[in-house]
């Protein structure tokens, strides 16, 4: 199961960040911080997966913008990674070449998205247009 | 108020939005917490005001706030408000924040429960999409508990985009409220077999999900899964299967066995390496729990390894990392498969990653034998010496140690060699681990006595250069190893060669500047080494010399005397005081040495870490029971210690002393002796028995030169290395000798408490370098065996362990609507209390909640007895065809056993046969389809739909369906069975929720059921027939939904349907924003020949208190395989007042207060010529008007409804001589003479 999706950048701060499991908000920051240096302090050479405390981090970095996934061990590590390429992929299609700014302006929208790809820590979609379909209903409602 | 909505769009151009805020925020980086602070002010300005609009945009900007890691729960009332917005534009973002800030103790939750409802039924997917997404969020034991069974429905929505979401947020709902598992299971478990993958996959989430937990649960799923395995092409849902069947096989071993060569044929076959990394770990799982019993594996775990080869050479570092992970689960059980990988793993230490390092050296942990450990470590104390970084060296240092030290050293053959190692680490710089080898050097030197005399003179070195290890400061995790060596030297010291020097070398003043704890160690054993020292003079008579160690102690102690350590202080003066009175004794020329000795003779033995908990509690002492009773309340605080101190104790003492007699005494010491004798735990003070053991091995031990004038922190010369070579040499000498002494009778080597081994076979031939006896822990007598229960009792998954096979008893059905909130009009005042969750409340309702259980039991066992004698008694009145309908559902109930039988058989049935037809279990199999399809989209929602019996029509459709039927009844009866019993048990969950306990439909194992259904006959034609029953809103007092169950008739493709309905004054269908008053709506699903489909409308109404009519028409296009046709099917729907009616139970004393209240008027009615049960009646009463019992009374009963309007309803039953008399009350006399005239009907019918 997918305990939390966390994007974030060089600098450390959070662009995105999910729970699926109820954390406290003063732990939030905290935790963010540390999953952050954990993940920044490794090298491009280093593997993708990484042990934190009692569960594992699997993250992907597109140029300055890490995505960290925290999954129980029971979830197969490689099947997040290609997850986590997948919702960049969706991302892509509807913001055309996403990027960092297109997140924090769209927050809600990134959420929709998210929302419609993992629900309650699984994976409930992957394919790019029916997770785009509310997304793409919406916009249209907005424009009428 | 125009003015004011103009004014607030206005002043909502000049807002910020989300875009402008991000940027603000970035333009302020200098005083971002200002600028922020300043926003978050603006913020609560716009969630004043009433536009909501501005409204959403200030909770939009929160939520970014919240993300930044601003607390906004403030804000919660606001996001509430947000959410129950009646645009989706608004509502999303209400459901964002809220599923952002919300945890389970934000209070407002519990306002949105009505709000959510709504939501979840609403007519837009995305209404519900969006609130499904957000419950999953923030989902309460109490949210859980009021919308499971709304949720539940959910889970037969028409579009799988809702369905999928509701399967998985059942999930949280489970965690949360576990009774809710039962009921819903069963639904669950249909959505395995769902049309649409995605609603599948999260089907198979979550079974995977609650399996994981309690498999032995799900094992009856595992024909299910398996066939999903074999059919299902997406690798996500596959790979979820496959975890699944990893955690059932330990519990099931042929199904291992079964699941073996399709997991080897993925592995063969998939491209996708998290699918190919899945079923290698599943294979390992399976072939671990077969691990006996199935010989030819070897292929698999061959195929296995050889793929994780791949894995773990491939350049990729995260499927090296995975290989290797995957490598060590393998190595468990099959060590020798990995073993030969050795050179691979090895190579990995030198990788550039250090999760990579670390995951190679968990590998080489289990690697080891007897035979490469010391070549294992030696690779690994060399990585010690390049390790860059602390971490990673620490680890490693710890490593060697578990290593080594591994089920009680069973890997050491020589422990010289492994002395060397922990000497050597000692040379470590900067690690923090040396408590950990000051430990291991301890354990070995107690344990292992023949190593002792070795241990003492490493030991002694390493205290004579201790300056080494505590001249920098950096090292003083290190200086540990000097509290282990100081023990040693001191408690073994007949073992020293020079115990003077040892004791000098203690004694020195840079001792002072040892940690406390450390000193204190030192102090104690300088005294020890001192009665050595002494005792070695006395014997030599040099009384000069031991009085110069005396003397040598008195000078130096004092130092210790004004040390800051309590602990040094207190030992350093006791032992100068005794020194000083030796030192005089010794001038006078006594012996001192032996009386000295005796103060640290005996043995010091080590104690199992769990020792102390498993002393067993002596018969008859009760350690709950009070020692001395607690003082009275009433006494005054004076008397009391004079109570327990002065009078009682001393009394006691005597007693017992007196009692025990020195004869008594003798005796028990004998006895302990004998038993002392036969308890192989406790450790003899000489170990006559161990010693036989060295004997023999004496002559293999090597004459080992250790050339301790070698200073052992000379860099470039690792002692450990010499032990490596000699090794060597001698194996091979054992070896050629064991050649010579073939003939000789073999003899066992190892001490008699060493584990069994079970490394490789090879093993057994290499003799350890010492005889070496590993004392065991020491436990108490009579230790109990018991292992400890590790488990976590607050983990949320063990309430989740329950049988899901059981047949659902009556009272763990979800719980109605009732419950909920808005009950708050219904008259029972008490029921108010039970709605609002708050902490004190809770107890009582749950009393209330077993009082209805316990009327639902009552009503229940009625309706037993009741159903009973219906069957008897009815089928002469009914038609042929109902007879036909009834003998096959007394088949049905004669044939099945219970449920759980019937599955675990067929669980047996399907693992025993080794090559299944799949069609035997396949419910799904092609020739069913029909059937199943009808049957599960009969269902999708809380309408009780089992087929009807009382109406014609119904039976017509069952007519039908079994002459759909018949072609495959013959071969398919068996499984038809299944599926019908399977649909029982989920309409008894859907009916729940609309029946609320009065009509309790049981589960057909124990009771029969007279099918009844309130679906009647819509409209017919050749091609379709439409089906409906109409049902009361809850949330609403103006709505009725009415469901239609469209079933294609003919051999054609049904499509396009579109739905119209002539809308009255008074009702009219709802219709999408935008749609004209006349626009019909289209039906959202097609219709494959023979299939049905139900379909859900909303209509308003405003007067409740007539019946109506309503004209409409359905349109389709009926497409051939060469033409399509437009059809037409005209309809009348009749919303009689019974559907706006909805069943309310209510207790018999707050129905006394509503009939005293006066505010309702009365008619009654008499019904003639009723020859039926009366707990039948009142069943049908209650099916078919949405009434419930309140009370019943031999042959009289008051039954209570309420309208969606909030009228009530109160009935007073009476039979007596086939003549029912009916008494009612109501609040809106129209309504009633209506309700009363369409009750006769359905009596008349009969």
């Amino acid at each position: 199961m997918i305990k939390y999706l966390l994007m974030v950048n060089k600098q450390g701060q959070t662009r995105l960040s999910k729970y699926y499991e109820s954390v406290n908000i003063q732990k939030r920051a905290a935790l963010e911080a540390d999953v952050v240096r954990g993940c920044l302090s490794r090298r491009k050479e280093e593997c993708s997966f990484v042990e934190y405390k009692d569960y594992k981090l699997v993250y992907r970095q597109y140029a300055a913008l890490f995505i960290v996934v925290g999954i129980t061990d029971n979830e197969n590590e490689l099947s997040i990674y290609e997850l986590v390429h997948n919702f960049v992929e969706v991302l892509d299609k509807y913001f055309s070449r996403v990027s960092e700014l297109d997140i924090m302006f769209n927050l809600d929208k990134v959420h929709i998205i998210l929302d419609e790809m993992i629900l309650n820590g699984h994976i409930v979609e992957t394919n790019k247009n029916r997770i785009l379909a509310p997304l793409l209903a919406l916009d249209k409602m907005t424009e009428s | 108020m125009a003015l004011k909505i103009v004014k607030g769009s206005i002043d909502r151009m000049f807002d910020k939005n989300l875009q402008d805020l991000v940027r603000g925020i970035r333009n302020h980086k200098e005083d971002e917490a200002k600028y922020i602070s300043t926003c978050i002010d603006e913020i609560k300005q716009e969630l004043k005001q009433d536009n909501i609009a501005v409204k959403a945009n200030a909770v939009c900007k929160l939520t970014y706030l919240q993300m930044l890691g601003y607390d906004v729960s403030w804000a919660a009332f606001n996001i509430v408000e947000v959410m129950s917005s009646s645009k989706f534009t608004y509502k999303r973002i209400g459901y964002l924040a809220a599923s952002q800030c919300f945890h389970e103790s934000t209070d407002v939750i519990m306002l949105t429960t009505n709000q959510i409802r709504k939501d979840l039924s609403s007519p837009n997917q995305y209404d519900t999409g969006v609130a499904l997404t957000g419950l999953s969020c923030f989902v309460t034991p109490d949210l859980a508990r009021d919308l499971a069974n709304d949720i539940m429905t959910l889970m037969s929505h028409t579009k799988p985009y809702i369905r999928k979401k509701a399967v998985l947020i059942m999930y949280k709902v489970f965690l949360k409220y576990p009774e809710s598992l039962r009921p819903a299971f069963p639904r669950l478990k249909e959505k395995l077999e769902d049309p649409d993958p995605g609603v599948q996959s999260a089907a198979v989430n979550v079974i995977c999900e609650l399996a994981r937990r309690n498999p032995k649960n799900y094992l009856s799923l595992a024909p299910l899964f398996f066939k999903l395995m074999t059919s299902s092409t997406n690798n996500w849902v596959l790979i979820k299967i496959i975890k699944l069947f990893g955690a059932l096989t330990p519990l099931e071993p042929r199904l291992g066995k079964k699941l073996i060569e399709p997991l080897t044929n993925l592995i063969h076959s998939t491209s996708a390496m998290s699918l190919l990394y899945e079923c290698v770990n599943t294979v390992i799982a399976v072939l671990i729990s077969l691990s006996s019993g199935m010989p030819n594996h070897s292929a698999s775990i061959q195929l296995c390894v050889q793929k994780l080869r791949i894995l773990i050479e491939d350049s990729d570092q995260n499927l090296k990392y995975l290989g290797l992970l995957a490598m060590s689960k393998i190595l468990k059980t099959h060590p020798k498969s990995v073993q030969s990988h050795k050179d691979l793993i090895l190579q990995c230490l030198d990788d550039k990653d250090e999760s990579i390092r670390l995951r190679a050296l968990d590998l080489l942990y289990g690697m080891v034998s007897k035979k490469n450990l010391m070549e294992i470590v030696k690779k690994l104390m060399l990585h010690v010496d390049k390790a860059e970084g602390t971490t990673y060296r620490d680890e490693l240092l710890t490593k060697i140690i578990d290593i080594c030290s591994q089920s009680n050293y069973q890997y050491i053959t020589n422990f010289e060699w492994y002395i060397s190692i922990l000497v050597e680490l000692t040379r470590l710089e900067g690690t923090r681990h040396g408590h950990l080898i000051a430990s291991q050097m301890l354990d070995v030197a107690i344990r292992v006595k023949a190593i002792r005399g070795f241990a003492v003179a490493q030991m002694a070195t390493l205290l004579d250069n201790a300056h080494l290890l505590t001249g920098n400061t950096q090292r003083n995790g290190i200086c540990e190893v000097l509290y282990a060596a100081a023990w040693i030297c001191g408690e073994f010291s007949e073992h020293l060669e020079d115990p003077m020097q040892t004791l000098e070398a203690m004694l020195r003043p840079k001792v002072a500047t040892l940690p406390g704890h450390i000193q204190a160690v030192y102090v104690q054993n300088a005294a020890k080494l001192f009665a050595t020292v002494l005792q070695k003079h006395e014997g030599e008579t040099d009384s000069q010399a031991a009085q110069e160690t005396s003397q040598l102690l008195i000078d130096r102690l004092p130092l210790f005397v004004q040390s800051a350590n309590l602990e040094v202080q207190e030992r350093a003066s006791c032992i100068l005081q005794l020194v000083k009175y030796i030192q005089k004794l010794q001038q006078k020329n006594v012996d001192v040495a032996e009386e000295v000795t005796a103060l640290f003779a005996g043995e010091l033995n080590p104690v199992a870490p769990k020792a102390q908990k498993k002393v067993p509690i002596p018969q008859g002492l009760d350690l709950d029971a009070w020692i001395n009773e607690p003082p009275s309340e009433s006494e005054s605080e004076d008397e009391k210690p004079k109570a327990v101190f002065a009078k009682e104790e001393p009394k006691h003492y005597r007693t017992k002393h007196t009692e025990v007699d020195e004869k008594e005494l003798a005796r028990r010491r004998e006895v302990r002796k004998q038993e002392q004798a036969s308890n192989p735990f406790y450790i003899k003070a000489s170990p006559s028995s161990q010693k036989v053991y060295d004997a023999p091995g004496v002559e293999h031990i090597p004459v080992v030169q250790i050339d301790l004038s070698v200073p052992l922190k000379v860099p470039g010369m690792p002692m450990s290395d010499q032990y490596v070579k000699l090794e060597e040499e001698r194996r091979q000498k054992a070896k050629s000798e064991r050649k010579k002494k073939e003939k000789k009778k073999k003899r066992e080597k190892r001490g008699k408490e060493r584990k069994a081994d079970s490394g490789p076979e090879s093993e057994e031939d290499i003799a350890p370098a010492h005889q070496v006896d590993i004392v065991t822990e020491e436990m108490p007598e009579n230790a109990l065996p018991s292992d400890d229960d590790d488990k976590d009792p607050n983990d949320p998954h063990k309430a989740l362990d329950i049988d899901l096979d059981k047949p659902l008893a009556d009272n763990e059905k979800l719980p109605v609507r009732t419950h909920r909130p808005e009950v708050l009009k219904s008259p029972a005042d008490d029921r108010e209390n039970e709605t609002v969750p708050l902490e004190t409340k809770k107890k009582s309702s749950k009393e209330k909640k077993e009082k209805k259980d316990k009327d639902r039991k009552k009503s229940k066992e009625e309706k037993k007895k009741k159903k009973k004698r219906k069957e008897v008694d009815e089928p002469p009145l009914e038609s042929q065809l109902e007879e036909a309908v009834q003998s096959e559902e007394i088949q049905e109930v004669a044939a099945p056993p219970t449920s759980t039988s019937a599955e675990a058989s067929d669980l047996d049935f399907w693992l025993s046969t080794a090559p299944v037809p799949p069609a035997t279990q396949d419910v799904t199999a092609p020739p069913s389809a029909v059937t199943v399809a009808t049957s599960s989209a009969a269902t999708p929602d809380s309408e009780p739909e089992e087929p009807k019996e009382t109406e014609p029509e119904d039976t017509k459709l069952s007519k039908h369906k079994k002459k759909k039927q018949k072609k495959e009844k013959e071969e398919k009866e068996k499984k038809k069975k299944k599926r019908h019993h399977h649909h029982h048990h989920h309409s008894d969950g859907g009916e729940d929720s609309v029946q609320n306990g009065t009509v309790e439909e049981e589960e057909e194992e124990e009771e029969p059921l007279p099918p009844m259904s309130n679906y009647s006959l819509l409209a017919e034609n050749t091609y379709i027939k439409m089906v409906y029953d109409i049902q009361g809103n809850h949330q609403d007092e103006s709505k009725v939904v009415v469901s239609v169950i469209f079933e294609n008739k003919s051999d054609s493709f049904l499509k396009s349907m579109e739905f119209n309905v002539l809308d009255s004054l008074n009702s009219k269908l709802q219709r999408p924003e935008g749609a004209g008053p006349h626009d019909s709506l289209t039906v959202p699903f097609q219709l494959p020949p023979g299939v049905s489909n139900e379909a859900r409308f909303v209509f308003s109404v405003q007067s409740i208190v007539m019946p109506q009519k309503l004209k409409g028409t359905l349109t389709f296009i009926v497409k051939s395989e060469d033409s399509s046709t437009h059809e037409k099917l005209d309809f009348r729907l009749h919303f009689t007042c019974t559907s706006y009616l909805i069943t309310t139970p209510c207790y018999s004393d707050a129905y006394a207060k509503l009939l005293e209240s006066g505010n309702l008027k009365g008619t009654s009615l008499r019904l003639e010529g009723i020859i039926m049960p009366f707990h039948h009646l009142l069943a049908r009463i209650c099916f078919h008007h949405h009434f419930s019992v309140v009370e019943r009374i031999d042959s009289c009963s008051s039954m209570y409804s309420r309208s969606i309007q909030g009228h009530h309803v109160c009935l007073l039953v009476k039979t007596a001589d086939q003549t029912i008399s009916i008494d009612a009350k109501c609040d809106e006399p129209l309504l009633l003479g209506n309700l009363l005239d369409e009750i006769k009907q359905t009596f008349s019918k009969c």
